[in-house]
């Protein structure tokens, strides 16, 4: 088990590479520049323009920037152009949040999406069935910044009950969450669905009931089980998505969080930021996947690593 | 990702026939899909406020309404202390170092951090701030300031002379990467402190616009103990001599200010004496239109800064609101129109152009009345503002029709015109900031036979886009409560790099400009200004489109809060009622 995990965290080592050299390259074919977005209304002269772009180094030859941009973001010594703050902490300065909207989100779309899910597989081809698929598929045909609106508006503007925006308590941590919740329940809940209809057709549930077992317990604790891994395996994937900063629920909410951080930077072609930012979240989607890797053998004691 | 698919990938699972590895590519194709898309389309389109043109500029255009620009006036017996504000801002500030930062929104915030040497009244006249007295010596190239005693910045540190001397020598040092400030100070040379309270700041040559440079908050005295201590850490920590010191910023949430109890030097503009009213004054960041609506009528703020021209009307009727408004001196939205590119290299093009504009039509319809038309290239509340400019190119769709018919601008089947084999078509990098009438806009010039491609880009592009000559037009406003904004949109010598994105260059007209920006006597700058104007409407080198109209939300138990000359929200008077 522990040589897996040493083999797996070496191997992320190649994929980061890759995704660092694959921004660096994009940032730099979109257009716009940043030294002009810096100094566009000072009536600088394009020698001061070019002055500046010497200093912050953006005249060297690409590889040479790109390996200065690896060395300085390893040592923590990157800075953002724009803030003049080090690109690694302003970047975890603003993880928590998104953890946290991440989390929630997971929590309610699991539990949403599992009970519909097991709804609808034990009374299959039933109106429960095409009532939870249904709801399920609305969830994702609903454009994700639409829902947020009527939500803010009906609940914050009309009710009163919930606040608008902003990030920090947990009642500003409701809608969001349930915004973004409201899109991983339709994928969710079929394959849980699905997962559990095939599970209920094996051999083993019929020695179950046959031994006696309570409806319930067949299908909780001996389908369900079963079939679980591939549900996890969804979870894991989408975590490592959530994680990466829902940038429209960031955005209509006005919470603080990377995704707003990102596109932020991106807007006003903060490279460092941009390389930075979308790096660190390489790492943490690879530690997901790791993770969720290793749940397998948690779950299934057959999966030996 | 139908039953089938899912079914059968839990089946091939279940059953031993799959490898974890094709299951895992077949979860990923499902779970990666379907959210991924909505975020490409985030990143596509969405409101991208002009960030990058940041500075004084504002390409938002608001609202309409009559120009209320103060909320209900108390009697200062009546106002009394306490009271925390929430404002609602449209972007969230790079940085709060006035030498460095070009963004109209830090100004909003750093207006009260800092204090200027000369305030601004809203009847446009100078008064005493940070300088009791100052005088502009006969060649112009020095103004001496006798500076106030006994005002300390936020750390204790005293203000004087040298404060002054190192506020302007760290906007033009270029090691502090000046976005905009060192704009303002022109052909500065440096500031000479004979004692703490007098200061002479010397040009290179005279520079008119000086003091109103000086009323600005990029102007604003900075404590030169914070910034030398450490500079990168004063843009995220300001300390001034303000009505409010600065508290905290959490990225992407808020920044807080908090009374300075030792306030007692404020200007005779404001209605009272003393500290500021209001305890606290915290500003958070909203992009997204719609949000900050919400978030004023939920009450997270009260009061918000931009109200979309559809909902004004509706919070200008509530009586729970206050509403401010009033349109920006300095540039409005204007078209501006390459003369090196094709087909706007032809005067008699471009002069359709405006004929073929229905302003009118523009604002009523797209912009729901909520703004007035402009006629030219300054905004009429702009000192040095040309009257002239009014009677120029008045909408007529037939005339401009006849105009380039005339000139040899045949229209071919599909309506579009063409001459010697050159099609009549005009691209434009368009903004989001224009979604509201470009299709209009489209419409009206095809009437006339013009072809208009609208290409939709962020800010940044559109800018790079017009500059390169990739695009014959751009959309820009500036805002300015000094004409010689003009020199950095016509001036040839901003031409590569800069924003005369006309690329019109003419002696005639940079000497007017370079005469005027030397002039100190107000009525021989309103000529230079007025010729300059003229030569720009001869030339047809923009199309004027509308006033950009400043709009304030703020919850009416709040009062004492006044829109200044440029536009910005004046909090010293603040309280709640």
């Amino acid at each position: 088990m522990a040589q897996y995990v040493a083999r797996r965290l070496v191997a992320m080592v190649p994929v980061l590479l890759l995704v660092s050299i694959l921004v660096f390259l994009m940032i730099y074919l979109t257009p716009g520049d940043p030294v002009q977005i810096m100094l566009g209304q000072s009536g600088a002269s394009a020698a001061q323009v070019a002055q500046v772009r010497h200093e912050l180094g953006l005249d060297r030859p690409l590889p040479v920037q790109y390996l200065k941009f690896l060395e300085n973001l390893l040592s923590g010594q990157e800075r953002s152009i724009a803030t003049q703050q080090p690109v690694v902490s302003e970047f975890l300065g603003l993880f928590p949040s998104t953890l946290q909207l991440a989390m929630a989100s997971l929590v309610i779309a699991v539990a949403l999406g599992i009970a519909l899910g097991v709804l609808a597989a034990t009374h299959p081809r039933t109106w429960v069935d095409y009532l939870s698929m249904a709801v399920s598929f609305m969830g994702v045909s609903v454009p994700n910044f639409w829902l947020a609106l009527l939500l803010i508006y009906l609940f914050a503007v009309q009710l009163n009950w919930l606040p608008a925006t902003g990030g920090g308590s947990w009642r500003q941590l409701v809608l969001p969450a349930v915004v973004l919740a409201v899109q991983q329940v339709a994928l969710i809940a079929r394959l849980v669905r699905a997962s559990m209809l095939e599970a209920l057709q094996e051999d083993y549930i019929k020695t179950a009931r046959a031994k006696g077992l309570p409806e319930r317990a067949v299908r909780l604790r001996h389908a369900f089980r079963n079939a679980l891994l591939p549900i996890v395996t969804l979870l894991g994937l989408n975590f490592g998505y959530l994680l990466s900063g829902a940038v429209i629920v960031e955005i209509v909410f006005a919470r603080p969080g990377i995704g707003r951080l990102i596109v932020d930077a991106i807007q006003a072609k903060d490279f460092p930021l941009v390389q930075g930012a979308i790096l660190m979240t390489a790492v943490v989607y690879l530690v997901v996947n790791l993770l969720t890797d290793l749940s397998y053998a948690v779950i299934d004691p057959r999966i030996r690593y | 990702m139908d039953e089938q698919t899912n079914g059968a990938a839990a089946s091939g699972w279940a059953s031993g026939q799959w490898s974890r590895r094709s299951l895992l590519r077949r979860a990923a194709v499902v779970a990666i899909a379907v959210p991924g898309i909505p975020t490409l389309l985030a990143a596509c389109g969405g409101q991208t406020p002009s960030t990058s043109g940041g500075g004084a500029q504002s390409t938002s255009a608001g609202s309409s309404g009559s120009s209320s620009a103060s909320t209900a006036a108390t009697s200062a017996a009546n106002a009394k202390p306490g009271g925390s504000l929430v404002i609602g801002l449209n972007l969230e500030p790079d940085n709060l170092d006035p030498a460095v930062t070009p963004f109209a929104v830090s100004h909003t915030v750093m207006m009260n951090i800092y204090d200027p040497l000369v305030w601004r009244g809203d009847d446009g006249n100078f008064v005493p701030g940070l300088a009791d007295k100052w005088e502009a010596s006969s060649d112009g190239l020095n103004y001496s300031f006798t500076l106030k005693s006994n005002v300390k910045f936020h750390d204790g540190t005293a203000f004087n002379a040298d404060a002054v001397k190192f506020t302007l020598d760290h906007i033009v040092d270029p090691a502090s990467h000046s976005g905009f400030a060192a704009n303002l100070l022109g052909p500065y040379d440096h500031t000479e402190v004979s004692d703490p309270t007098t200061a002479k700041v010397v040009f290179k040559q005279p520079f008119a616009p000086f003091l109103d440079g000086a009323s600005q908050a990029f102007l604003g005295i900075v404590s030169p103990t914070a910034v030398q201590k450490d500079g990168k850490a004063f843009l995220r920590n300001p300390i001034g001599t303000g009505f409010m010191k600065f508290k905290e910023w959490a990225e992407k949430d808020h920044i807080t200010l908090v009374r300075n109890p030792d306030y007692n030097w404020s200007a005779s503009i404001f209605a009272h004496k003393g500290t500021a009213y209001l305890d606290q004054v915290t500003f958070r960041f909203y992009t997204d239109d719609p949000t900050r609506l919400a978030a004023l009528e939920s009450g997270d703020v009260q009061d918000i800064e931009t109200i979309a021209y559809s909902d004004l009307q509706r919070i200008k009727s509530d009586s729970k609101y206050t509403v401010l408004t009033g349109y920006t001196p300095g540039i409005p939205a204007i078209l501006m129109l390459d003369t090196t590119k094709a087909p706007t290299t032809d005067l008699t093009v471009r002069q359709a152009l405006n004929y073929a504009t229905d302003r009118n039509a523009i604002v009523t319809t797209a912009l729901f009345g909520a703004s007035t038309p402009a006629t030219g290239p300054l905004w009429s509340s702009t000192p040095g503002y040309s009257k002239a400019v009014e009677s120029y190119y008045p909408h007529d769709a037939s005339k401009a029709g006849q105009v380039l018919q005339q000139a040899g601008w045949v229209a071919g089947a599909d309506g579009i015109r063409a001459k010697g084999g050159q099609r009549l078509s005009v691209t434009w990098s368009e903004t989001p900031s224009a979604d509201a009438y470009a299709e209009l806009l489209q419409a009206q010039w095809r009437q006339a036979g013009v072809e208009l491609q609208i290409q939709k880009m962020t800010t940044a592009a559109a800018f790079q886009a017009i500059e390169k000559s990739q695009v014959n037009t751009a959309t820009i406003g500036w805002i300015s409560s000094d004409p010689v904004i003009l020199s950095n949109l016509f001036l040839s010598t901003n031409i590569n790099g800069g924003y005369a994105w006309t690329k019109y260059a003419n002696s005639q007209m940079d000497d007017l400009l370079n005469q005027a920006q030397r002039a100190l006597d107000e009525a021989q700058r309103a000529n230079l200004y007025g010729q300059v104007q003229k030569i720009i409407m001869d030339q047809a080198l923009i199309v004027p489109l509308y006033g950009q109209l400043r709009t304030i939300g703020i919850l009416s138990k709040f009062q004492g809060i006044k829109l200044d000359f440029r536009r910005y929200q004046w909090l010293f008077d603040a309280h709640t009622a």
